[in-house]
């Protein structure tokens, strides 16, 4: 069929004009500010003051911006073994030929349609508050850690990191069971006929075949925990504090100003939006060179 | 067929446009309350009333708190908003210049003879003119139970901080904790005890150049908050989880909380509690520049963007709010403080705190001044609920902040 270039034009500029609109020009717009000293985020240009590259040195100063950043680092590297780990046991587990499968499934998934909101609630009023009313107060007791305060600035960290690691398993678990359906069953099939048992299956058919699956979770688990902010405006919700902020709490603060605080840096705002892109970019490439799944074909 | 469809529709855009023609005033509020919430269903009865009585039509949104990220948008994008509300500070401050100024339309409805004069010097000090309207206001000093002062036995407010130490004395030999503490507040205990030693000024001085180290002022400040610990007047789970601790004083736990004259509401509303909550001055401290009669004072306000065509119309509106059965209307549905000084008429939940709020003379700002510089806030923060748990020393916190501030 012969295909006309104004056609072509016709049906692509509505898309391309859109992309431009809503993704380039804030995406643009973002890096150049994160150069610039800008007070509000909707300042006209010419109130914005060339300050080369004195936003990051100044985040890079910043006692609260490194805080969050190892807390990232922390959310993103622990949590993502932990919840990894879990996640693809649970994908195995269930697809393993147990009884119940479906809704084992559902209920490892069910915190995902819970609001973050609700569960953050859920988690901080019942299980780690151990005062008046903690649900788990009794467990706790009985595992001899009654004395511990969850959300003392010792333990605030790692008790918001469970909560978080708890919410998240499911969404992967899907993702790994996807993968692991993909796999023909026949593969699984010889492998018994010729005496391989189950942690050999897993270790040699599994796992390689598995290795997109991994690198799309670890992707979407980057992109998940580098933007990290309601669990920790849930854990702090009033002030902001070393234990439990994150980057984007951080840029939250910075460009909109807190309560007591009415200062604004939208150029400080903008280069830790850029801070967080190059990570997450970084991240990507990292994963992409490291985990190779085009060798093999089924 | 399709003659008709477009005469109908051309007729239809006609009588609006004759409508607006004729003069009906349209205002657009958008609001930093949520629908639901006490506030806004006592702002929607009075904008009713003054819609009946005025024809002026009011179309309101409920933005809720996300107000403050999204206002200054709307205004630089020329959304039509009349009248919004926010935060006193951030709407004076952030949003002065893109304000219309009230200065001439205040002086005209006298604003200034029944306005409690803290909130608008305030609004001018940081806008350099009126260019907001605060209502729905709240003072701050610590909040007791009643009951449990008179179990005790005490007999008068402390207003100094020995006599507040006696008084601890006192509660904890008739069995209740002197103290709760939530970690949401921890700042506003420590920043009251900072400003009583050294002033708010240098409140503001210390935390922009952090001399924590040379400071004598912020030293004795957290030796006090130890002494509380060291002398078991904090309750047992300081700092607690906003609101657990402060609850403690409507389980019948807890005596008395640092805080501001929303912990009645908030208090009764959490535990059910129907026993009186009485509010004192923050004491005075020995060799302190602050007297015992300065406090935190604040308030939301209400801005009209400078775009706006109907800027004397959002002005009465905020006037039938902020002043007169409007502004007694919004205090007792909402448990808060009348914002006219007319209105001498407080919320039976708020007489225990009536004396110590008119015996105030002083005003201090958020934090008595404690978040003027960001950069250190969430270290302050953390170091403080260290200091409250008893996980650092007066001198380790301060050794700590300086140690941050460098």
């Amino acid at each position: 069929m012969k295909q006309s270039k104004g056609m072509i034009v016709a049906f692509l500029a509505p898309a391309v004009v859109a992309f431009l609109m809503m993704f380039l020009y804030p995406v643009t717009r973002t890096v150049i500010m994160s150069f610039f000293q800008v007070e509000s985020v909707t300042a006209k240009t010419d109130a914005w003051q060339f300050a080369g590259f004195n936003n990051y040195v100044e985040l890079w100063n910043s006692v609260t911006f490194r805080a969050a950043m190892k807390n990232i680092m922390l959310i993103w590297l622990i949590g993502g073994i932990v919840v990894l780990s879990l996640s693809l046991l649970f994908a195995v587990v269930l697809n393993s030929g147990i009884r119940g499968k479906s809704f084992f499934r559902a209920l490892v998934y069910m915190p995902n349609i819970i609001s973050a909101v609700a569960l953050a609630t859920m988690w901080k009023q019942f299980v780690f508050v151990n005062a008046n009313y903690g649900l788990m107060k009794g467990i706790w007791k009985t595992l001899g850690m009654g004395n511990v305060n969850w959300l003392g600035t010792d333990m605030i960290f790692w008790a918001m990191l469970i909560a978080f690691c708890f919410g998240a398993v499911g969404y992967y678990m899907l993702i790994f069971l996807s993968g692991i359906d993909r796999i023909p069953a026949d593969l699984f099939e010889a492998a018994t006929i010729d005496g391989a048992n189950k942690p050999r299956q897993f270790v040699h058919i599994t796992m390689p075949l598995l290795m997109g699956t991994l690198k799309t979770n670890l992707t979407f688990w980057s992109i998940s925990t580098i933007t990290f902010f309601v669990w920790s405006k849930m854990f702090s919700p009033l002030n902001t504090d070393l234990t439990t902020v994150t980057p984007m709490v951080y840029m939250y603060d910075i460009t909109f100003g807190t309560q007591g605080n009415v200062q604004r840096s939208a150029g400080g705002g903008a280069a830790v939006g850029v801070i967080m892109a190059l990570m997450i970019l970084l991240i990507f490439m990292a994963v992409n060179a490291l985990i190779r799944d085009d060798g093999i074909e089924y | 067929m399709k003659k008709i469809a477009a005469l109908l529709v051309a007729l239809v855009m006609m009588l609006s446009m004759t409508a607006v023609a004729e003069g009906t005033t349209e205002l657009t509020y958008w609001s930093m309350w949520s629908s639901t919430e006490p506030q806004a269903i006592a702002i929607q009865k009075i904008i009713d009333e003054y819609t009946a009585a005025t024809g002026v039509k009011v179309n309101v949104e409920w933005m809720g708190r996300d107000i403050k990220t999204t206002i200054e948008t709307a205004i630089d994008a020329g959304e039509k908003v009349d009248l919004f509300d926010d935060d006193f500070q951030r709407v004076s401050q952030q949003l002065g210049g893109k304000l219309t100024d009230l200065e001439e339309m205040a002086k005209a409805v006298n604003y200034d003879d029944f306005a409690i004069a803290a909130l608008p010097a305030a609004v001018r000090g940081w806008a350099s003119s009126l260019k907001a309207i605060p209502y729905q206001s709240y003072s701050s000093g610590i909040l007791y139970n009643v009951e449990m002062f008179e179990a005790a036995g005490i007999e008068a407010a402390p207003a100094t901080w020995e006599e507040l130490l006696a008084a601890c004395e006192k509660l904890k030999a008739a069995g209740y904790a002197p103290f709760a503490q939530d970690d949401a507040y921890v700042r506003y205990t420590y920043g009251f005890l900072l400003a009583r030693y050294i002033g708010q000024d240098a409140v503001k001085e210390l935390v922009i150049n952090g001399d924590w180290a040379e400071n004598e002022g912020a030293l004795k400040a957290a030796q006090r908050i130890e002494e509380l610990h060291t002398l078991g007047y904090l309750s047992d789970e300081v700092p607690g989880t906003y609101p657990a601790s402060q609850n403690g004083l409507g389980f019948g736990t807890t005596a008395m909380v640092v805080c501001a004259t929303w912990v009645p509401n908030e208090v009764l509303t959490n535990t059910e509690y129907t026993g009186t909550i009485g509010m004192y001055n923050f004491p005075s401290v020995e060799g302190g520049v602050d007297p015992n009669t300065y406090a935190n004072i604040g308030a939301q306000a209400f801005g009209i963007p400078a775009t706006s065509e109907n800027a004397q119309a959002a002005f009465d509106l905020i006037m039938a709010i902020v002043s007169g059965t409007g502004d007694s209307m919004l205090a007792m549905e909402t448990n808060s403080l009348p914002c006219d000084t007319r209105n001498t008429e407080w919320p039976e939940l708020l007489a225990g705190c009536k004396d110590a709020v008119n015996a105030q003379t002083g005003v201090y700002d958020w934090n008595m001044g404690l978040g003027e510089n960001a950069d250190i806030d969430a270290t302050l923060q953390t170091n403080l609920l260290k200091l409250f748990e008893g996980g650092f020393t007066a001198q380790q916190f301060i050794d700590a902040m300086e140690e941050a501030s460098k």
